[in-house]
């Protein structure tokens, strides 16, 4: 197996009408947000969520923000904002540009803003792979924790289809949840768990370039189960657009394992395996 | 360290300064300014009207299609010659980047060779010039298929025929070191036997005037470290590059152009918009991406700045380049090439990558465009005037990305 | 427009940036030390006042002042050579 063993120590995922609850809006009291994109609220406040789990499940990880990195999956983030900036900088009568707006209209915004208002100052980076993109994510962190780059990880994933392209109801913000889940290394979540947490055993992506849609599912799940080492996994059920958002509810309700977690659009897809018992089966 | 060596043995490169790894190189050892007023989009209401552009229309040394930006949107084909600037670029250099690296099916599979762009902008500035034209191009669901970012990897991987890993990452102006760096943990970890990484973006109205709302555009030219510098102008292009492991490299014959040593990204985690006046998170990143080098920081022969011009960064990266240096500092020449090509965001240090692999190949450090007057601020060894003459073995590349999005790399020879 | 408007104005304004009461914010409070604003802050309050009141205020003196008042003395200078519509 490549790579080191990770676990997921706490979860969250939170929608947009969920924003204006009070349980979720105190997580942001105090902070200064009035340009911050709407995406970057959803995951600071999931982010906050997810850490604030983590510490009650495993009385960690250690407060150093050197050690605690981010990696965001999105399609849209910052493009309902950038559309705004250019339709108000173009504007014919009274062209107008806000400063703030400006680096919100960005795919990186939530990621640096989860830096900023935590603070979190380890590895930071956001990745675009469709309904992929939140595996790439996934192991970009388990990649950062095993090279020591950082004590835990959040992984992220954030998509609401903007306004500027929406078409109809199905693509609601209010549909979609943000999801945040805190990575760390396998036996550190394990030694400090006073909860069941979701093990990840492995995580693999694969391309079809004649988008032969098949045959990649076919590769990401074969590659994921070889480096797992399991000879078969059930897949979860895929209750959420977002495969964070599935990771999340699948560490919460603690499904009997190995399972799989798939996602696929296109040529692109992946899968990850993952294990709730502590003994882990061959 | 018993992690595999990994080596460059391809480069493509798409600029203002040309196409092509020679036109490039010449035109950046030449220290040839490429920023000139833009013709792409009504600078009136801006404070400056230059950028590193590249010419729409077919021709020597510049990117095939139509005549100018298209209004109409393209079939979901990147076939199309009107499809968006930056994904035509990354495809370009892609497929050179390949070439160049001699990268045939019979010695590596398909399915093992994985693409892996940086960006920051994606397709958004193709998307926001439909919009503009066309209010019923917000119902076309082509637009909403061009909306995404993704596409800058997966349109190289299929003109290719890739089928390795694909994905691409959007680090703000570090993209392009991510990417590098995100190759070479796949080649690592044994996802992939190559990877084709690198950046592309092209110039987007929006950013302009952002950066125009910041009072950071420079009237005329981008000066890099100079004390009369006033800020950055916005560039676009692409490189690519192929990395493969050491050994599976020479199995093959393949040329090496150089090594990447090591990279490193950490977060700011200071500022939406301004470093931290102490650098905190460059010298974080220098120093890790050095040590994952395992190479000692008075073993570095060069350093290519981020250098954008405006007078926060340059300060505060002339100070991390110090506080990591020391002493050394004073022996290893500086350059910028956001002087020559304007910053052109997610391909930015691509290029620089590329230009850093040039010159361990050839000796020569680019000169800072521009350059006039020394700010004591900025107490580095600049470049100037004309390209400097000195071995290069190690390499050092920065990259902070906006919101505090760094990355660095270090390359070596081969 | 008359300095209490242009003070009422700025009040607002920096009250919807920082999220503060306007009623709060004093003359000749700090901006920094004692309020807290960043410079994308200050530069967001100065886009909103050129927008409000028709005029293009100098970013350099609008960086290098430290209150309200400055602020207030910057603007209607800008006011009286070029008169709102």
């Amino acid at each position: 197996m490549t790579g080191t063993a990770t676990a997921i120590a706490g979860t969250a995922a939170v929608t947009a009408a969920e924003l204006e609850q009070p349980a979720v809006a105190e997580l942001l009291a105090g902070e200064r947000l009035r340009s911050v994109s709407v995406e970057s609220r959803l995951l600071l406040a999931a982010a906050r969520m997810a850490l604030r789990d983590a510490r009650a499940r495993t009385d960690g990880p250690a407060d150093d923000p050197d050690a605690l990195g981010v990696v965001v999956a999105t399609r849209h983030a910052g493009l309902q904002d950038y559309a705004e900036l250019f339709r108000e900088g173009t504007d014919a009568e009274r062209p107008r540009v806000r400063p703030a707006k400006g680096p919100q209209a960005g795919l990186t915004a939530p990621a640096a803003e989860i830096s900023i208002r935590l603070p979190a100052a380890g590895p930071n980076a956001t990745v675009c792979n469709g309904a992929v993109g939140g595996l790439d994510a996934l192991r970009y962190a388990a990649d950062r924790l095993a090279a020591g780059d950082a004590d835990a990880m959040l992984v992220c994933e954030v998509d609401l289809a903007p306004a500027v392209l929406r078409r109809n109801a199905d693509d609601a913000p209010e549909l979609q949840r943000a999801a945040v889940i805190v990575l760390q290394r396998d036996e550190v979540v394990q030694a400090r768990a006073t909860a069941p947490c979701m093990r990840v055993l492995a995580v693999a992506t694969a391309f079809s370039p004649t988008d032969d849609a098949a045959a990649a599912q076919m590769r990401a799940r074969e590659q994921a189960l070889d480096e797992a080492g399991v000879s078969a996994a059930d897949p979860l059920p895929a209750s959420e657009r977002s495969v964070v958002a599935q990771l999340a509810a699948a560490a919460v309700h603690n499904a009997h394992g190995p399972r799989l977690v798939t996602a696929h659009e296109a040529g692109a897809a992946g899968a990850a395996v993952i294990q709730p018992e502590r003994a882990r089966r061959r | 360290m018993s992690a595999p060596a990994i080596v460059v043995t391809g480069i493509g490169v798409r600029s203002p300064l040309g196409s092509g790894v020679d036109a490039f190189w010449r035109g950046a050892l030449d220290g040839a300014v490429a920023t000139r007023p833009l013709t792409r989009f009504d600078t009136e209401r801006l404070s400056s009207d230059r950028g590193g552009e590249i010419a729409w229309g077919a021709g020597a040394g510049h990117v095939a299609g139509g005549g100018g930006p298209p209004d109409r949107i393209p079939d979901a084909s990147s076939a199309d010659t009107d499809a968006p600037l930056a994904v035509r670029l990354a495809e370009q250099v892609a497929a050179d980047a390949v070439a160049d690296a001699q990268l045939s099916f019979d010695a590596v599979a398909p399915e093992r060779v994985g693409v892996c762009i940086g960006t920051v902008m994606g397709t958004r500035p193709a998307v926001e010039r439909w919009l503009q034209s066309d209010p019923a191009a917000r119902e076309d669901p082509r637009a909403a298929a061009w909306a995404d970012p993704a596409l800058l990897s997966r349109a190289p991987a299929r003109a290719l025929g890739l089928g390795g890993p694909n994905c691409v990452v959007a680090t703000g102006c570090a993209a392009g070191n991510s990417a590098l760096a995100w190759g070479a943990e796949a080649l690592r970890a044994g996802r992939a036997d190559a990877m084709v990484v690198g950046g592309a973006d092209e110039i987007s109205q929006a950013m302009l005037m952002m950066f125009d709302s910041f009072g950071l555009l420079a009237p005329d030219a981008v000066r890099p470290f100079d004390a009369d510098r006033e800020g950055l102008l916005l560039g676009e292009g692409a490189a690519a590059f192929v990395l493969e492991r050491a050994a599976d490299a020479r199995a093959r014959g393949a040329r090496i152009h150089g090594r990447l040593l090591g990279w490193a990204n950490v977060a700011d985690a200071f500022h939406i918009t301004s470093p931290h006046p102490e650098a905190r998170g460059a010298v974080r990143a220098m120093r890790r991406a050095l040590e994952r080098a395992d190479v000692e920081a008075s073993a570095v022969d060069h350093i290519s700045a981020h250098g954008t011009g405006t007078p926060a960064n340059d300060a505060v990266e002339a100070r991390a380049i110090r506080d990591v240096l020391g002493s050394a500092t004073d022996e290893v020449p500086v350059t910028a090439l956001k002087s020559l090509l304007g910053h052109s965001q997610g391909a930015a240090s691509a290029l620089e990558a590329a230009a850093c692999l040039l010159a361990i190949r050839d000796g020569l450090v680019p000169p800072v465009g521009n350059y006039v007057t020394r700010d004591p601020a900025c107490d580095v060894d600049v470049v100037a005037g004309e390209a400097r003459a000195v071995p290069v073995e190690v390499a050092l590349s920065n990259a902070f990305g906006f919101g505090g999005n760094i990355e660095c790399v270090v390359l070596g020879a081969p | 427009m008359t300095r209490d408007n242009v003070v009422t104005l700025l009040r607002e304004l920096l009250g919807d940036i920082l999220e503060l009461d306007p009623a709060q914010l004093e003359l000749e409070q700090d901006l920094i030390d004692d309020l807290d604003t960043d410079s994308l802050q200050r530069l967001e309050l100065m886009t909103e006042i050129e927008h409000e009141l028709h005029v293009r205020l100098d970013a350099r003196a609008w960086r290098e002042a430290r209150t309200l008042a400055e602020l207030t003395e910057l603007t209607l200078r800008e006011l009286a050579e070029s008169p709102s519509r």
